[in-house]
């Protein structure tokens, strides 16, 4: 088991509270788009 | 990378002549448990026109919110991926299971642009937040690229392409039918030499 780096931690859960898929990725904001999807750019 | 026999006859010299680069996108994915399937667009590279040649699906494990714990790992039918691309490849269900997750890289053929997204629809039928990742093999071209002196959609020049070396293959059986099986060996056994 791993776990998430701490700075991601708390961006993720509050995504997925709100019922959205994370999606991770450098460029997932310009590449990823949906109603429940968050996206997070990640490595920066 | 690991590629298809048929991309690297057929594809191959496609990519070569029109200034096609590879490319791949790899995501990291946390899904809720949901009642409602989730899409996804993916947008390859808004720039530039993809040819989407693979997947990769990668292991799934259940994710804890509460702590930001990966694992333990889990295969199930009530997670998985409806996935579909215009013209492409129609919808289709990959349940997140042994028989999908390792049939890797997941060969794919379908044309992608800002006005035609790949699209994933995510379901999680469980009650379990679940992190998995997927690689996106991609090969992009320019929105507009030269060949023989004229400007083409790549799309529509891809097209076009694979019609010809359909037309050339039929046209070959046709002169094959025509010709003495014996005649036929021949030219096999100087090929072989």
């Amino acid at each position: 088991m791993r776990r998430v780096r701490v700075d991601l931690r708390e961006e993720i859960r509050e995504s997925l509270k709100k019922g959205n898929i994370v999606v991770i990725h450098p460029e997932a904001s310009k590449k990823f788009k949906g109603t429940k999807v968050r996206t997070i750019d990640y490595p920066r | 990378m690991v590629v298809f026999s048929w991309f690297q006859t057929f594809v191959t010299p496609f990519v070569s002549a029109t200034g096609g680069m590879f490319w791949h996108d790899t995501i990291s994915m946390v899904i809720p448990p949901t009642p409602i399937p989730i899409d996804i667009s993916y947008l390859p590279d808004p720039k530039f026109k993809s040819l989407i040649i693979g997947l990769t699906f990668g292991d799934v494990y259940e994710y804890d919110p509460s702590t930001g714990t990966i694992g333990p790992e889990i295969r199930s039918p009530d997670i998985g991926v409806y996935h579909a691309c215009k013209g492409w490849m129609d919808w289709h269900w990959d349940p997140f299971v042994k028989s999908i997750l390792v049939t890797n890289p997941y060969p794919q053929l379908g044309w992608c642009s800002r006005e035609n997204p790949y699209i994933l629809r995510i379901v999680n039928n469980t009650d379990k937040y679940i992190w998995s990742d997927i690689t996106f093999w991609v090969i992009k071209f320019p929105i507009k690229v030269t060949f023989l002196g004229m400007e083409w959609d790549p799309e529509e020049l891809f097209n076009r392409y694979m019609r010809y070396v359909m037309a050339l293959f039929h046209k070959l059986g046709e002169v094959l039918e025509r010709t003495p099986t014996e005649v036929v060996m021949k030219w096999m056994k100087e090929v072989v030499k």
